[in-house]
């Protein structure tokens, strides 16, 4: 019994572990060539696996890209969780949007790939556009949660509409790694996260009298 | 044909962001006219989303050479940010007569400034693409102007 559950945990370990190594290669070659250039026996072979194994494992193409957003939004929560924790409010705002940013300068890869995939589901993946639309809209909430949090505790100026205000700052923060991407990461993050906060801070609080 | 006229695969896409970008800049200056300032950016950043709303393929085309630049086409990576850089210019223009016509007082810094409202319209441009609604474009252009430009002179207007 308990061999058996040892053969069963390995498999099981064995497999995930071939997945990992499936999606990492992935996201290497999308981001060198662009989904559209890469094939399921090119990221089985790049993995270091038979040509057929992410067929056999994932179905389709669509199936092996929709994971790697996911493993990418859920990569964004882990990160959120350890660097929010329980904080509400302007101040967990701010640090979502720096969550954003780390993430962007510590995974550029995995960036461009996730930017690859927004770009290419609108046009020749658009199969793919169901879940890249809802993984924005999830970042999107994110904003707009603490958003409301902040408007309950007080924390706001009146008149802020935190529904279109989660748009706009979601926006600029894309932006800013879009940018950052573009100018082969000579753009600094840290300056950008700076001023993003400063420029948030005087948008969303009261006016000192 | 393709090779003959522009001898690579990168001078032709070269070609297509010079076209798109020619294209945009005689369709802003017949918005911009004699604006000036403050004026000219609320008009500059209604026309880039406008664009995206009016233009969906070209748009797509190009955000795609954008990103693109980034990863699989290096080669173009200068060119788009030229134009990168064309786009802040211009946002900066604005920010600065504004500035010397008193509409924004000198502690703002609008290096930094343009810097935002470019990346605000570009992750909007991203987002619309995607799915949003005509509407939502619309209004999302309105609420840049009313966040980025009108919320911030008010607080950055020189003291009288």
């Amino acid at each position: 019994m308990a061999d058996t559950e040892q053969v069963r945990r390995t498999q099981t370990e064995r497999r995930d572990e071939s997945d990992r190594k499936m999606l990492a290669a992935a996201v290497r070659l999308i981001g060198r060539q662009g989904s559209v250039g890469t094939s399921l026996a090119q990221i089985g072979v790049e993995a270091g696996y038979s040509r057929g194994l992410p067929a056999a494992r994932f179905g389709t193409k669509l199936a092996l890209l929709e994971e790697v957003v996911d493993r990418s939004e859920k990569a964004f929560e882990r990160r959120v969780a350890r660097e929010i924790g329980d904080i509400r409010g302007l101040k967990a705002l701010f640090l979502r949007m720096a969550a954003h940013l780390n993430g962007a300068r510590n995974d550029t890869s995995g960036t461009i790939t996730v930017y690859q995939l927004y770009v290419e589901s609108i046009g020749a993946v658009a199969e793919l556009r169901p879940r890249m639309q809802a993984y924005g809209e999830t970042y999107r909430q994110g904003f707009r949660r603490h958003l409301a949090e902040a408007a309950e505790a007080g924390e706001l100026r009146s008149g802020v509409d935190i529904d279109h205000m989660a748009t706009t700052i979601l926006g600029a923060v894309r932006g800013v790694i879009i940018q950052s991407l573009v100018d082969g990461c000579t753009t600094d993050l840290d300056v950008a996260r700076q001023h993003l906060t400063s420029t948030f801070r005087e948008v969303l609080t009261p006016r000192a009298p | 044909m393709p090779t003959e006229r522009y001898g690579s695969k990168s001078r032709l896409l070269e070609a297509v962001i010079d076209a798109s970008n020619n294209w945009f800049q005689r369709r802003l200056s017949a918005r911009l006219q004699d604006k000036h300032g403050l004026v000219a950016l609320r008009e500059r950043i209604r026309a880039h989303l406008d664009t995206v709303r009016e233009s969906r393929v070209p748009t797509v085309a190009l955000f795609l050479l954008i990103i693109d630049s980034a990863a699989t086409l290096p080669e173009l990576r200068p060119r788009v940010q030229r134009l990168n850089e064309t786009w802040r210019q211009g946002i900066l223009t604005d920010l600065a007569r504004a500035q010397a016509a008193g509409d924004l007082s000198a502690d703002l810094d609008i290096e930094s400034h343009s810097v935002l409202i470019l990346s605000a319209m570009h992750g909007v441009a991203v987002q619309a693409l995607i799915g949003l609604e005509d509407a939502v474009i619309c209004s999302a252009a309105e609420n840049i102007i009313a966040e980025l430009v009108d919320d911030l002179a008010r607080r950055h207007a020189p003291a009288t």
